[in-house]
């Protein structure tokens, strides 16, 4: 089954969305910020990331750039996950090289659509 | 425009003080009046002939010398506030001065036993002071009434120069108690003509010659001529010595009372700059306020939303594993979390929502949407909230719906507002979703109608359905839930895409809420949101801007709201003029370069651009000429502002309204709306020729008021070419005087078919030049009265043919 990686800071939203997406089968993987997620993601090569944007020293932005950059890790699908539902958020994500974007909190189904159809290899429009 | 402020006063005072000419009658009359009656009428006058009539009889008699010294007066010179004044001044002293002087003459025919030639010379001198007033009158009617008083002035002092030196050199020569007067010469001629370089140096030089006049004939002449003993001349020397003083002491008094009001003037000017000081003080702190209210939003959006996140989703997992073990009254009471938490969390939004566009920090994000699939989505997403109360959603829709540009995300959320307030609010009965695209002025509109069978809105409550946190009647809320700020967010969107949200209703009938938007607002889009090329290029803050509109009532107008666009190089006077034309609830949308100016203009086709000519980045006149040259964008009224005042050069360039800055709110307001009817506007055409901007004022407002659409433009040659273009039904040429010009003008529009022509003329003609005028003019003299230009104006667009087929005749009406 599929690999993800949760780069979340907050506990509660991490233990929740983690144990969500393990009941729908996925393996889910943790890191707490964005140093710590950009080094999961070199060692574990997960399928998908779910990157939080709202971290703290390194911002969501910067990680997934540097694990853009990286020929090693430049090939795994982002998600990023934002609080606002901004145009500006969403070019950012673009920008960044995301394949897609959501907003918090959560719409499970929706999310769940968007991670299937990235694993799957092709991108939704954002909602 | 500058009349002496007393006549009003002593006007009201004549209405109810009796009359002490007429006393004398009502005693006369006495016997037809009764006794009691008699009394109280002259007690009453007693009692004021003490104290007030006698003042009055002064005020009369001030009002009398007022209106005969202004009878002399041009009114071109009257009407004038800078030379007014100096213009009484000279009538007064010519009308008085010579009298006084006169008693000089007399006193020297008596002391003076020979006294031909000499004395009658300084009679003549000073009697010759007496023409000056009519000659004014007179000369003004041919020629330029301010060169025609300064000549007047310039001679005046000269006579005056030549009188008191004549006297001097005839009695007592340099010893001599005329000589004083010497000193009144620069006095009044600079109180005359003011401070001019050509005025002071012509006294200075006429004094100058007459004193060395003076001397050669004293050196060559054989010494002064006495003709009386000095000491003889020493009473009418002292009594000459006083009354110099005396006018002295007048002038003097009056030019101390000038520096005194303009240092009060300072102080004014000081005062009010302090003032200005302290509004800049607390419009920056407001600022800041609102700076940190921002913040504090932004920050309590994150804040807000992260445990909300956690209860939504903690309790939809136990949700799930409620309903996979089968415990269905758990199930219940997570359900109830989970939608407390999510009713929560999109009052937070909607919050949030309304600070963000109140705040000016909503962004626009554009796309293409496909009307049809857009409310087949918006349908299916609300049609569980529908059946919820048995209702049925009925959907109509038009086939040509086509494609519209705007903000999907805010268009679908005021959408599904409106829907499932209708599902709210209506039991067992249906909710119709349609959507239509309209033409209306020249533009694509969509309109999406979401119409119920509920209960009904009263017609009282309607006015207050947009606003905030407001509902129908509390009791509404009690049974329905919600706050109220679903509507108001909804129709705030709207309007920000450039479109509204309008509502009609009839109790126990049903609702409808109307959505309507124009189908482009690509270019909106372009210019308000950063987007990737903007923002790499332009810094945020001299990119166009759009604003959201305030809650404002729109006067009760119907359709769209209309889109003014002001190009102006500076952002405070952006700011200010975007805040004034909201609160009149236009949509307004600002640019501070001239080049974006003309792009928005192409694509967005406001109703009305404010431009200023001072703008920077390329001629704003260029930019004036570019807009009504363009096919694109002729028609769209141009409002010129400028520091400049040059109107003509505005009106040749196809602005349709000229101010000069600082323009104060009503009246920018007033001329918006007056260009903005104007476009499109059926009725009667009336062209206005203002030549020299007097009475004009009064005409237009009178076309107007009739309902007709009045183009105004400053000069014949100007008018000439607009009535060519536009084909007025009456042109009125509102003048002065009469000039070639004039002539020319109403001779030039000669093969205009069915053309009536009003020439109004000012007092200032002599009635017989109007036999100038071309015949196919109707002439009214002295047109003060506005009724009586409508009136005349209003029998031409009537009676047009009478007027074309008859004989011409003039007529004098005079007001």
């Amino acid at each position: 089954m599929a690999e993800i990686l949760l780069v979340e800071d907050n506990e509660m939203n991490r233990d929740m969305l983690g144990r969500r997406l393990e009941r729908r089968g996925y393996s889910v993987i943790f890191a707490i910020d964005g140093p710590g997620g950009v080094a999961a993601a070199k060692d574990k090569r997960p399928d998908l990331i779910l990157m939080d944007i709202a971290l703290g020293q390194m911002d969501g932005w910067e990680a997934t750039r540097l694990i853009k950059t990286d020929p090693d890790t430049m090939s795994i699908p982002v998600i990023a996950l934002t609080a606002h539902a901004l145009s500006s958020d969403r070019e950012r994500s673009a920008q960044v090289g995301c394949i897609d974007f959501d907003t918090k909190p959560i719409d499970m189904p929706r999310l769940l659509r968007k991670i299937e159809a990235c694993l799957e290899g092709r991108a939704i429009s954002a909602a | 425009m500058c009349k002496p402020p007393q006549r009003s006063r002593v006007s009201k005072r004549t209405d109810f003080t009796p009359d002490p000419a007429n006393q004398g009658e009502s005693e006369l009359s006495g016997t037809r009046i009764n006794l009691p009656l008699r009394h109280a009428v002259s007690a009453f006058a007693n009692r004021y002939a003490k104290g007030r009539v006698p003042t009055m009889r002064a005020q009369k008699l001030n009002r009398a010398f007022n209106g005969f010294i202004d009878s002399w007066i041009p009114s071109r010179l009257i009407n004038d506030r800078n030379s007014a004044q100096r213009v009484r001044m000279f009538v007064i002293s010519h009308t008085l001065g010579p009298f006084l002087g006169q008693t000089i003459t007399l006193a020297l025919l008596l002391l003076d036993p020979e006294p031909t030639p000499h004395v009658y010379v300084l009679a003549g001198s000073i009697t010759l002071f007496c023409i000056f007033p009519p000659a004014l009158k007179l000369t003004s009617r041919y020629f330029d009434a301010h060169l025609c008083y300064s000549v007047l002035a310039l001679l005046s002092v000269m006579n005056l120069i030549f009188a008191v030196l004549w006297g001097s050199y005839h009695y007592a020569g340099i010893s001599s108690p005329f000589l004083v007067w010497l000193l009144v010469v620069p006095l009044l001629a600079f109180f005359y003509l003011g401070s001019n370089p050509v005025a002071r140096n012509f006294v200075f030089g006429m004094t100058g010659s007459g004193l060395v006049v003076f001397y050669l004939l004293y050196q060559f002449g054989g010494g002064f001529p006495e003709h009386v003993e000095s000491s003889a001349l020493v009473p009418i020397g002292i009594i000459s010595i006083i009354c110099a003083m005396a006018y002295v002491t007048m002038m003097a008094v009056y030019y101390a009372s000038v520096v005194d009001s303009q240092s009060e003037l300072l102080a004014e000017i000081e005062r009010h700059q302090s003032t200005t000081t302290q509004l800049l003080d607390a419009k920056e702190e407001a600022e800041r306020a609102n700076g940190a209210k921002s913040d504090f939003l932004a920050k309590m959006s994150h804040e807000l939303r992260t445990p909300l996140n956690a209860v939504i989703g903690y309790s939809e997992m136990l949700l799930e594993d409620a309903e996979i073990d089968g415990r269905g009254e758990d199930s219940a009471d997570l359900k109830k979390i989970n939608s407390a938490g999510k009713h929560l969390l999109a009052l937070v939004s909607e919050v949030l929502d309304l600070s963000k566009i109140e705040a000016g920090k909503m962004e626009l994000y554009t796309e293409e949407v496909d009307l049809d699939s857009f409310v087949s989505e918006v349908a299916s997403t609300c049609r569980q909230i529908i059946a919820k109360n048995a209702n049925e959603l009925v959907i109509r829709r038009s086939s040509d719906l086509g494609r519209l540009e705007c903000d999907a995300t805010k268009l679908r959320q005021a959408l599904l507002n409106l829907l499932s307030n209708a599902a709210k609010f209506t039991e067992n009965g249906r909710v119709i979703l349609s959507a239509r695209r309209e033409r209306i002025d020249n533009r694509d509109w969509v309109k999406i109608e979401v119409q119920d069978t509920g209960i009904g809105i009263a017609p009282d409550q309607i006015s207050n359905l947009f606003h905030n946190f407001s509902q129908a009647t509390p009791s509404i809320s009690s049974k329905f839930g919600g706050t109220g700020l679903g509507l108001s967010l909804s129709q705030k969107l709207c309007r920000f895409m450039g479109g509204d949200i309008t509502v009609e209703s009839t109790i126990g009938v049903g609702t409808t809420f109307t959505i309507i938007l124009p189908a482009t607002t690509r270019a909106l889009a372009s210019v308000s949101s950063p987007s990737q090329e903007t923002v790499s290029q332009v810094p945020a803050d001299t990119s166009a801007r759009i604003t959201p509109l305030e809650p404002a009532a729109r006067n009760g107008q119907d359709g769209p709201m209309q889109t003014i666009l002001v190009i102006d190089p500076d952002p405070s006077a952006l700011e200010i003029m975007e805040r004034s034309l909201q609160k009149e609830s236009y949509r307004v949308v600002t640019t501070e370069r001239a080049k974006d100016g003309l792009q928005i203009a192409h694509t967005l086709k406001p109703d009305a651009i404010i431009l200023d000519v001072a703008v920077g980045d390329m001629d704003g006149w260029e930019a004036l000429d570019a807009l009504s040259s363009h096919d694109d964008t002729a028609g769209i009224p141009v409002i010129v502002q400028s520091i400049i005042d040059d109107p003509r050069k505005g009106y040749q360039l196809g602005a349709s309204a000229f101010l000069v800055k600082p323009v104060d709110r009503e009246p920018l307001l007033e001329t918006i709306s007056q260009v903005c009817d104007e476009a499109g506007f059926p009725g009667n055409e009336v062209l206005v020729i203002d030549d020299d901007g007097t009475a004009s004022r009064s005409t237009v407002a009178a076309a107007r008021e009739a309902g007709w659409h009045v183009t105004m433009v400053p000069d014949f040659g100007i008018g000439l070419t607009r009535a060519h273009q536009v084909q007025p039904d009456l042109v009125i040429v509102d003048s002065d005087s009469i000039s070639a010009g004039l002539v020319a003008f109403v001779d030039g529009l000669k093969d205009l078919e069915g053309i009536s022509i009003l020439v109004l003329v000012g007092s200032e003609a002599a009635p017989t030049s109007t036999l100038a005028i071309p015949g196919t003019a109707k002439t009214i003299f002295n047109a003060t009265d506005r009724d009586d230009v409508r009136a005349s104006a209003l029998a031409m667009l009537t009676r047009n043919e009478d007027l074309h087929a008859g004989p011409y005749k003039k007529e004098a009406a005079h007001g």
